[in-house]
């Protein structure tokens, strides 16, 4: 690292320790160079250049260095420059190996270039390009985007040309220009700071129904991730005011539109958090008010589910016949009760959907944090590894876990 | 950087549905562009409180006063844009006074400042071609050659949009004049 040819550092971005995607690339250039810079062994500097795997800088500094004990070292040096570190080409002793190689006729053939990684230390050898390619390089030169032989060409290039040099360093500092999109990890409890703030000063004419701010805070969390990663538009809004008890149709049974925007919720949170899971991006559950909203629906879905198991025969052949009541009066019940901020009890009458859940008759009592109840709903954890505390009638435990984890299925 | 351009008509239809007084438009608008709000203010300001507060002023001035956006001058992001800056630097300037700072200093922060809002709006303004470019030879670290394999380009026309893209990003140090029309009232 004597960085004896890096006296002309444009900016900050050339500092030896580089950033990151710089840091990247300069291994690619340190591999060819590694092998060459073995051969050169002895000096000290030609260490470093083999060595230049952890940044472009070393190898850089490899080649003035190297050089001078021998060629296929200083082959080595320059093979490590593909960290973008600007070298000016004066710093040192010839880096030209003595050795020609094939090389510089393949660039001139115009033909796709081999792996720089396959071409071991035949790779550096620098190359002889115009003018006119040299600029065109400029762009991806700053960018850190052009192989390790034509980043030595073109910094070799900006030595000597200052029209070259002056646009290079303008490019340079463009690139820094380029930042990440903005991040999406704003507090999420701004979002409704924010927005109370503006309907308190403004009452809105037309307001986003109360069913709807689940589906409505979902959407735009799932949109915001789809958005991070490129595409997405999403577009709901809602002129009309008495919506939310039309039917919508599921196929064999129907929801009033406002469950159905609250079942779309949760979709749209399960499905997010498969995107966010594949690709490692962190994701949160819904507000606790929407997810036990969300909840709320799963479990009022349950009876009909328990009926349409006991019907195909799922229930399980120990089960007692059913406690038949008539309809409305209270049945033998199952006590769910969620944890977490999303949490509450509910009673769920196990043998008729027509019955009501029932204290008195409670036969078993299960305990779920609510994140996990929705993952089971949701069909991601079987029901036999659903973390559930459970107190009870085993069978009435197991026939209710599976009607929950049987709901995706709906 | 990764979005695509909103379309103009997009830009018009939110601002009536603002007008109008719809609420889900609110929550759209932001959506779409809170983060960059928060984080424009939070480069002049460089304090997480501080961006918070003028996100809220932001937004509240938008949803209050919808019909003070002209679609014609440029796309509502810029406009978005040049309505955190004014609310951010106000604030900025106000916080100094109280702190008796060193001018220089609130000078370049501004200036800093503004430099980047220009390149936001030339990042989300430049051909989509050369965004992309851009797009894969920094954020996804491809090199040129496989920059021109993924856009399904020649080699040289690879490197032409890289270059030509930077330069563009480039003209955001130069102040003054034509870097970006719907942003320089603000500024």
């Amino acid at each position: 690292m004597s960085g004896a040819g890096r006296s002309e550092a444009p900016d900050e971005r050339n500092e030896p320790a580089g950033h990151g995607e710089e840091e990247g690339r300069g291994h690619e250039g340190g591999v060819s160079g590694a092998g060459a810079g073995g051969a050169g062994g002895p000096g000290g500097t030609g260490v470093a250049g083999g060595a230049g795997g952890a940044g472009g800088a070393g190898g850089a500094g490899g080649a003035g260095g190297v050089g001078g004990v021998g060629g296929v070292g200083g082959a080595g040096g320059t093979g490590g420059t593909g960290g973008g570190a600007w070298r000016a080409g004066r710093g040192g002793p010839d880096p030209v190996p003595r050795i020609p190689t094939p090389r510089a006729s393949v660039e001139d053939s115009g033909l796709p270039l081999p792996d720089l990684t396959d071409l071991g230390d035949l790779a550096p050898v620098p190359l002889d390009l115009s003018h006119d390619v040299l600029k065109s390089l400029l762009g991806a030169w700053a960018l850190a985007a052009c192989s390790a032989a034509e980043t030595a060409a073109v910094e070799e290039h900006l030595g000597g040309c200052g029209t070259c040099a002056d646009e290079a360093r303008r490019l340079r500092e463009a690139v820094g220009l380029l930042h990440q999109p903005e991040s999406l990890d704003l507090d999420p409890g701004l979002r409704t700071r924010v927005l109370e703030g503006c309907l308190d000063r403004r009452p809105p004419r037309i307001p986003v129904p109360g069913w709807a701010t689940p589906y409505d805070a979902e959407t735009a969390r799932l949109d915001a991730l789809l958005q991070d990663f490129g595409d997405a538009e999403r577009t709901v809004s809602f002129t009309g005011s008495h919506a939310g008890g039309l039917p919508v149709s599921y196929g064999e049974f129907t929801l009033p539109l406002h469950d159905a925007m609250l079942d779309r919720a949760f979709e749209c949170w399960v499905h997010a958090e498969d995107i966010a899971d594949a690709v490692d991006y962190p994701y949160d559950p819904p507000a606790p008010r929407h997810l036990n909203k969300m909840i709320d629906l799963a479990v009022r879905l349950l009876p009909t589910a328990l009926a349409g198991r006991r019907r195909a025969g799922l229930s399980g052949p120990a089960r007692r016949t059913p406690h038949l009541v008539p309809a409305g009066a209270p049945g033998r019940s199952l006590r769910l009760e969620i944890e977490g901020a999303a949490g509450g009890e509910w009673l769920i009458p196990l043998d008729s959907p027509a019955a009501v859940g029932s204290a008195d008759f409670e036969v078993a009592h299960v305990a779920l944090d609510g994140v996990e109840f929705c993952r089971l709903a949701a069909g991601h954890v079987p029901p036999e590894e659903a973390a559930a505390g459970q107190v009870g009638d085993r069978d009435a435990i197991r026939d209710v876990l599976f009607a929950v984890a049987g709901l995706s299925r709906m | 950087m990764a979005r695509k351009d909103a379309p103009p008509r997009w830009d018009r239809k939110m601002q009536q549905r603002l007008a109008r007084g719809e609420a889900a438009a609110l929550g759209e608008l932001y959506d779409r562009f809170a983060s960059l709000v928060h984080s424009l203010a939070h480069r002049v300001l460089g304090d997480e409180k501080a961006a918070d507060a003028v996100t809220r002023e932001v937004f509240a001035h938008v949803w209050e006063h919808p019909e003070t956006y002209d679609p014609k001058q440029g796309p509502l992001r810029s406009w978005v844009a040049a309505v955190t800056h004014r609310v951010a630097v106000r604030r900025l300037r106000d916080r100094e006074e109280r702190e008796q700072p060193r001018r220089e200093e609130l000078e370049g922060t501004v200036r800093r400042a503004s430099v980047a809002a220009r390149a936001d709006y030339i990042v989300h303004s430049m051909p989509a071609p050369l965004r992309a470019a851009l797009d894969l030879a920094y954020f996804q670290r491809r090199d040129y050659r496989q920059t021109a394999a993924d856009l399904g380009v020649t080699e040289d026309e690879a490197r032409r949009r890289l270059r030509l893209g930077l330069q563009l990003l480039a003209t955001a140090h130069d102040t003054g004049t034509g870097a970006s029309p719907g942003y320089r009232g603000a500024v």
